[in-house]
Parts: structure tokens; sequence; C-alpha cells
């Protein structure tokens, strides 16, 4: 009986974003606008209701001694071997990001009632509020990797979504179109990573694995076949979790309303990454070479944002930078399979940097209360990292995270603009040869929008 | 028989509502005229699915109809003559009759019938009267190869003959690389609602069930996945570098179309059943996505994706159906599409594993392709021309469209079951369990296989019967 009501409790984690969200949108599509408080009641109630879910049994799983629980809902569909079913992992790993998620989304929702009060996208913040909840949930209870990647995808669609939220300026759209394009990416290394899971182990399911804290992905029993996965799950923690060289978006995201920065990449999304390496640690542990690459990168990546942390100059960005470093050190104990470490690591920082970030707005504020108290400017922190560089470095250091390690030029001028240029080459061939065929003259005089259209 | 009298009538109101059209005095009546007319057709459609016992081929009429609602019901009345929505209705009835035949020269006929209005339409306006010349020098060919190759078949002649001109022909509507280049043109420049009736119901994976399903040669169908994949792939990459939404458009469509093709010659049924599935999502998702690009584009003129245009405040209901129905179609998760994209890579990677990882990339592209034309037109500018945001018809159709793909991708088992013919099926199997009863024969056992909530069957014209003969 207890079970069943667990089994409830679970599902309630992923149902009750999701009627959030249902509520929200359906309301907005048939013009029956909501009042700011409805809609603030209703996301609060749906992730109040998660959260003492997820945190009712995790007291239950305490109290009874049981580390892992199970929920089969069924098959979503099934056509002849390949099916995709629906099951829910409630264990020490899932347990602690499924109560952040719950809790973090409904505080968010709270503290932007009057943060974004009169906003005129105030619902669409809460639609696509609720929406990543439902994605954060799904993700970290799934119980195989397809279900991940359904909600590894709604994630990221509405962090783009969230990016470009002030949506009358240009430079919030073009960073948000930079983060969907580095999400969709690298997305495709999930997509196929569940695709040769299904091809090799024919599951891509989560399931309980010897010598392991906690329920894990299957790993292909080749060396080979588990190197492949493995490189593949890294490809994809690497576009989410804004880890070398793909980094870029994240200080541009900050161009997003401040709490969805604080929920986003202060605590959950920029975790996913990690989360989705600790699922694959039966992975890792059969392809060392993945898990040097892990430690690598974080490496890294902990290295290149603390350098380019010091020298920005907003606050936003300067956290943006931080919670890198702190994602690539977490990739680091991965990597070495400190795995509870990380877990606390991912905890902790999540919740103090989502303090941060929220405290954010108002830290001139704070800065001058504190001037006023101590009677003289603030000592500016990270003095004895300076001292330890040597100083003819300094500048060439300097100059190096100004220009952010050059990261970003090297991927949008080294390989994104030859290949759009090899593309339009090929349109244009296009073009001229229909020109031809048109009888026309075979240069086309408008490429862009201005071609005659029959409407 | 109320199954097949109801998708004869819907093949047959739109050619009915094309002459009363034509008979309208203004654009505006002929499009109130045909939206009633597609209405009855499409619940004709419905009726006919309904009653029937499910299969592939159950819901063709209604989803044909379904196209045709949203082509002629959206289109743009400002500068359109009646003769343009009698012609939208004219390419519709051809491919509601198409769907519902399976003669050879019958299918040629109405194949043929479907490009004609399409190139009269063209012809009739100076700015799309070029267009109409590059449109014949790659239709024709098409027509005539499909044309020789129903000859063959209906003459007796050997299938390993017939399919090469019949594949040709259909790889030249399909807008298979390197049979592709009229197709962005095309779309490019073309009324939208004719455009949406002519490519979305893709009446060339119809004519590949029907016709190439059972014969082509083992080398014939690796060549057509290759090009199907190369297709995919080169499309979505032009598609995301365009700077005219309605080119990229073009692109999309054509990407999308080959993915199609792609998994129709998977060996295995989880890839048949997301081509199938893929089929009937790109036709709703892109007929819907096409035609709210149209309705925009009638409020505020061309759509250049170079610079951001706004209006995101002014007209949400009319950027949300864009970026739903760009989304759906390629597999938005909570959608149908979301569905049918995980069974098509899984289904095909089996046979084509690298191809059918590419196909991710693929849909990787075209998501890019969308999110970035609904960042363009809706977004980055503070600037509005004063659009209205969407008609009570328009969001009534749209709703149709997004409120259908959504239930379907919540519940996928209903649809594929229907599409798998498990009524047929088991309907045969009853017949056949009262025929052994009767004679005391004993009990027949089905050659089907169930699997769970799906079952691959040998009905009649049952998916798995179709496939199954080919590899048998």
């Amino acid at each position: 009986m207890t079970e069943a009501w667990i089994q409830v409790a679970t599902v309630l984690c992923v149902a009750a974003p999701g009627v959030a969200f249902a509520l929200i949108a359906g309301a907005e599509w048939m013009r029956f606008p909501l009042q700011e408080r409805e809609v603030v009641r209703i996301v609060g109630v749906c992730f109040s209701v998660a959260t003492l879910a997820v945190v009712g049994s995790a007291g239950w799983m305490l109290h009874a001694g049981v580390t892992e629980v199970r929920v089969p809902i069924g098959d979503w569909f099934e056509v002849a071997h390949h099916g995709f079913s629906l099951a829910l992992v409630l264990d020490r790993l899932s347990l602690p990001f499924a109560a952040l998620g719950a809790a973090l989304v409904g505080l968010i929702g709270a503290f932007s009632q009057r943060y974004l009060h009169r906003e005129r996208g105030f619902r669409r913040f809460y639609l696509l509020l609720s929406l990543f909840g439902l994605g954060v949930e799904l993700v970290v209870l799934a119980g195989s990797l397809d279900l991940v990647f359904f909600g590894w995808e709604l994630v990221g669609l509405t962090s783009a979504l969230l990016i470009a939220f002030f949506d009358e300026r240009a430079a919030p759209v073009r960073h948000g179109l930079r983060a969907f394009l580095t999400y969709r990416v690298c997305d495709l290394g999930l997509m196929a990573a569940v695709v040769w899971l299904h091809h090799t182990v024919s599951s891509a399911e989560v399931a309980p694995h010897a010598g392991s804290e906690w329920a894990g992905l299957v790993a292909p029993e080749g060396a080979l076949d588990a190197t492949i996965v493995g490189a593949l799950l890294v490809w994809a923690a690497m576009g989410k979790s804004a880890q070398v060289p793909l980094g870029g978006w994240l200080p541009r995201a900050m161009e997003g309303p401040t709490p969805s920065s604080a929920v986003f990449y202060g605590a959950l999304s920029i975790h996913l990454g990690p989360y989705l390496l600790l699922r694959a640690a039966p992975i890792l542990d059969r392809a060392p070479i993945v898990a040097g690459l892990v430690v690598t990168i974080g490496a890294l990546t902990a290295t290149h944002a603390t350098f380019v942390g010091r020298v920005q100059t907003d606050i936003k960005s300067a956290l943006a930078y931080a919670s890198m470093t702190q994602v690539g050190l977490i990739f680091v104990e991965i990597g070495l399979g400190f795995r509870f470490l990380a877990l606390a690591h991912i905890v902790g920082h999540a919740c103090i940097r989502t303090l941060q970030l929220l405290r954010a707005p108002s830290i001139l504020h704070d800065n001058r209360h504190l001037e006023q108290a101590v009677g003289s400017h603030l000592p500016r922190p990270g003095g004895h990292l300076e001292r330890m560089v040597p100083r003819r470095l300094q500048p060439w250091l300097y100059r190096h995270a100004l220009e952010r390690g050059y990261f970003d030029s090297l991927l949008a001028d080294g390989i994104l603009a030859p290949v759009v240029r090899l593309l339009r080459g090929v349109d244009r061939v296009e073009r001229r040869w229909i020109a031809l065929l048109e009888g026309g003259d075979d240069k086309p005089a408008d490429e862009g929008s201005g071609s005659r259209v029959a409407r | 028989m109320i199954t097949v009298l109801a998708a004869a009538a819907a093949a047959l109101v739109p050619l009915v509502t094309a002459a009363v059209a034509t008979r309208s005095a203004t654009a505006l009546d002929a499009r109130r005229v045909g939206t009633l007319g597609m209405a009855l057709a499409l619940s004709c459609g419905v009726l006919s699915g309904a009653t029937s016992d499910g299969g592939w081929d159950a819901m063709l009429p209604a989803f044909v109809a379904a196209i045709g609602l949203t082509a002629v019901s959206m289109s743009a009345a400002g500068n359109a003559t009646p003769t343009r929505s009698a012609r939208i209705l004219l390419v519709i009835g051809a491919t509601g009759a198409l769907v519902v035949t399976d003669h050879p020269v019958a299918l040629a006929i109405v194949w043929v019938a479907s490009i004609l209005p399409t190139w009269l339409e063209l012809r009739a306006r100076p700015e799309t009267r070029p267009s109409a010349r590059a449109f014949a020098a790659y239709l024709t060919p098409s027509a005539a190869l499909v044309t020789l190759g129903a000859l063959l078949l209906a003459l007796g002649a050997s299938p390993a003959v017939a399919v090469l001109p019949l594949a040709a022909g259909l790889a030249i509507r399909e807008a298979m690389v390197p049979a592709h280049s009229w197709f962005p043109s095309f779309v490019e420049k073309a009324p939208m609602g004719l455009v949406v009736a002519f490519v979305a119901p893709q009446v060339g994976v119809y004519a590949h069930l029907r016709w190439l399903a059972a014969g082509l040669p083992p080398q014939l169908e690796d060549v057509i996945a290759a090009l199907g994949a190369i297709t995919v792939v080169l499309a979505a990459a032009l598609g995301a570098v365009q700077r005219s939404a309605r080119r990229a458009l073009g692109y999309l469509l054509m990407s999308q179309t080959a993915l199609v093709a792609f998994g129709l010659e998977a060996h295995s049924a989880s890839g048949r059943m997301g081509a199938l599935l893929a089929w009937l999502v790109c036709g709703i998702a892109t007929a819907g996505f096409a035609m709210t690009t149209a309705a925009l584009e009638a409020r505020r003129g061309s759509l250049s994706l170079d610079r951001p245009s706004g209006s995101f405040r002014r007209i949400p209901s009319l950027a949300s159906a864009y970026l739903l129905l760009g989304l759906a179609s390629v597999g938005l998760p909570g959608t149908l599409g979301f569905v049918a994209e995980d069974l098509l890579v899984n289904g095909t990677v089996e046979r084509f594993p690298v191809l059918g990882l590419t196909l991710i990339l693929g849909t990787g592209l075209n998501s890019v392709t969308i999110v970035r034309g609904f960042f363009a037109l809706f977004t980055g500018s503070r600037r509005h021309a004063g659009e209205r945001d969407l008609t009570h018809r328009e969001r009534a159709v749209l709703t149709l469209l997004v409120g259908s793909l959504l239930a379907a991708g919540l519940w996928p088992s209903g649809p594929i079951r229907w599409l798998s013919g498990v009524r047929r099926h088991e309907a045969s199997e009853e017949a056949v369990d009262r025929q052994s009863s009767r004679s005391a024969l004993g009990r027949l056992e089905p050659e089907g296989a169930m699997h769970g909530a799906v079952a691959v069957v040998d009905g009649d014209r049952a998916l798995g019967d179709l496939f199954d003969a080919r590899e048998r």
C-alpha cells in the first residue's frame, strides 16, 4: 500500500509541472488571459505538490531503508521489438535533483511575482518556467535514456526562449539563437547515444549496476562501443553544461530575466550535464578513455573560466564564469570517480549560485551599504591568484581572458563562417540553374526576401 | 460500404467545390465556399476512417482533406482570384482520388491531373510565369516516367522493369537530390495555398507504397536510401542558411519529404512505422507551418530572415503557432513528430547505421531553421506594422492541427495500432475462427506476431504485408 503511494507521489513529481504548463498554455491559446496572481498560484501549487511528493518519498525511503524505487508506468508506444517504456526511478541520485528542481522552480516562481510584476511577458515567463520544470523532472526521474532525451529537449528549448525573453531587443534574441544552436549540435550526441545503445544492447534503460551507488545506463559489452556511447554522452553534456570550447553561450545567456538565469544557469540546467554523466557511470567505468576525456574537459574549463571570469565587468557574466568553473571541477570529480563528492558539490553549488544570481540586481545597493559601514572601498577579492602569475605572463593572460580564450572567434569565424559561405555558394549555383531554366537572367537580382512572390 | 462511399465523397467534394468556387464573385467568396467544401470533405474522410478496419491507407482521405482545408481556408484572399481557390481544390481533389485508387493507369491519370492545375496557376500570373517553365521542365519528365511505369505495370511487364521509370518519376516529384532544383524555387514563388496542396500530401510516398513496395531490387533500395539521406542533410543545411523565409521553408519541406522516403527503405517494422508516422506528421505540421508563414506574409509582405522584424507581442498566437507547428514537424517532444522521429531513427539504424545517424543531423538542422525563422520574423525589434493576430477562422484550423498532433503525440499507441491495421487483422482473424469452428478443422494460427500494444500484421493491405512482400 505504501509503495503504491510512493509510486503515485513519483508520478506527481512529473505530472504537477505538466498540469501547470497545460493550464497556462491552454488559457493563453484560448485567449483567456489569466491574472498575474492566478498564474503564480497555479505554478506555486503545482510545484509545491511536486516538492512535497518528492520530499515525502525521500522521507519514506530513508525510514524504510529503501535505496531505489522504480515506477513502471507502461509502454508509451511499441512497434515490433522497439519500444519506448515510461518508467521513473527514485534513487540516491535522482532524489536530490528532483527535490532541488521542484523546490527551486517553485521558489523562483514566488520570487518572480514581484520581480516581473507588470512585465508584458509575465505569463510567458511562467509558461516557460513550468515547461522547464517538467523537462528537468523528466530528465532526473527518467528510467531510460529515451525519456531523458524527451526532457532534455524541453529544457533546451525553454532555455533558448527565455534567453530571448526581452524580445524587442536584438541582442537577447541573437544570444538565444546561439544557445539553441549549441544545444542542438550537442543534442545530436545524446540522440545518437540513445540509438547506439538500442543498437548494441537493445536497451537504453537505467538499471541497477553492481558496485555502483545508484542505477545507471547499461554499458555495451565491447570497449569500442562503450567508448563511442560514452563520447557521445560527453558531447551532449558539454553543450548543456557550457564546457570548453562550447561554453561561449553561457555569459550571453545572462541576457534573460535574472530569475530564469538563476534557476537555469546557476542551478538546474547547467548541472544536467554532470547528472547525465553520473547516470552513465557504468559506461565511464568501461571506457577509461572517456573518463580521461571528462577530466581533461573539466580541468580545461575550470582553468579557462576562472581566468576569464576575473576580467568580466558585469556581475552576471562574472557569476556565469564562476558557474562554469565549478561545473568544470564537477566534471573532474566525475571523471576521477568521486561521484558522491560530485553530487554534494552539485547540490551545494546550485543553492549558493542561485542565491548569488538572485541577489545580483541589488548588489550595487548592497555594496554601497557595505562601503558606508566599512568607511572605505571594499577590498578586491582574488588578488592572491593574480600574484601567483608571473608578471610577464599577466598582460598575455589578461588579453587571453578578455578575448574569452579566442574560442568564440574560433568557432564563429574558423568553423561556422566557412560552412555558411560554402552552403550559400551551393545555393547560388541552384538559383542560377533555375534562372537559366526560367529563361531569365542567370544572375538573380535579389537573393534575399525581395524575390517576386505570389501570395 | 459506408467506408468506400465516404472515401469517394472525400475525393469528390473538393472537385464539386472547385466548380462552385470558379463561379464565385470574389476570392473571398471562393475561399468561403472552399472552406465549407473542405470541412465537408474532412468529415467524409474521418467517417471513412472511423468505419474502416484500420490499415496504413485508412486515414488517407481525412489526411488529404485536412491539408486541403488548411490550404484553402488560410489562403490570403487579398490579391487572389476565385480561379486560384478552384485550382487548389482541384489539386486536392486529384490527390484525394489518388489515395483511394490502386489501379496503375488510374493512378497515373490522377497523378498528371494533380500537376496540371498547379502548372496552369503558375502560368496564369506574370510574376510566376517563368517559374512555370522550370516547373514544367522537371514535372513533365516526372509525369512521363510515372505514366510509362504505370503502363508497363498494367500491361503485365516485369515489376523489376516497371519500377525503374516509376522510381525516377517519383524521385523528381519528391525533389530528391539531384532532381530537386525546381522545388525550393517553386515554394519560394508559387502561391502558398497551391504549394501546400501540391507538396504537403507527399503523393510520392503513397505511390511508393502502392507500386514500389514489393518490386524494388535491393540495389535500388540502397540507392534510394542513400539519395534520401543526402537530400535530408543537404536540404536541411541549405535551409538553415537562407535569407528568405520562403526559400528556407522550401528546403525544410524538401528535407522532411526525403526523411520519409529514406525511412520507407528500412527493413524493420519500427522504421516503416516511423516513416508512415513521419509522412502524416510532416503533411499536417508542414501544411500548418507553411500556411502560418503565408498568413504572416499576407499581413507583412516579403519575409526576410536577415533582419529582425519584431511584433511578437502584437501577434503572439500567430508566432506560437509558427513555432509549435514547425517544431512538431521535426520532432518536438509531446507531439506525434517525436514518436515518428524516434521510430524512424531507431528503425533505420540497423540497416543503415551511418545513414540512419545522418537523419539526426538533418532534423537537428531543420529545428535550427525553424527557431531562426521564429526569432527573425517575430522578435528582435520594437517595430511593428500593426499586424492582426490570428482570425477566428485561422485559429480554428490551427487548433485542429495542433490539437491532433498533440493528442496523437501523447497517446501514440492509438494511431500506431490503427496504421498497423490491427482491427483489420482482428476482424479477419475472427472470420477465420468462425469458419474454422464451423468446419471443425481446428484453430488457425495467425502469421503475424503481436508485440504488446502493437502488432505487425498480415492483413490484406496492412503495413506488415506491404513490406513483407518485398522481404519475401
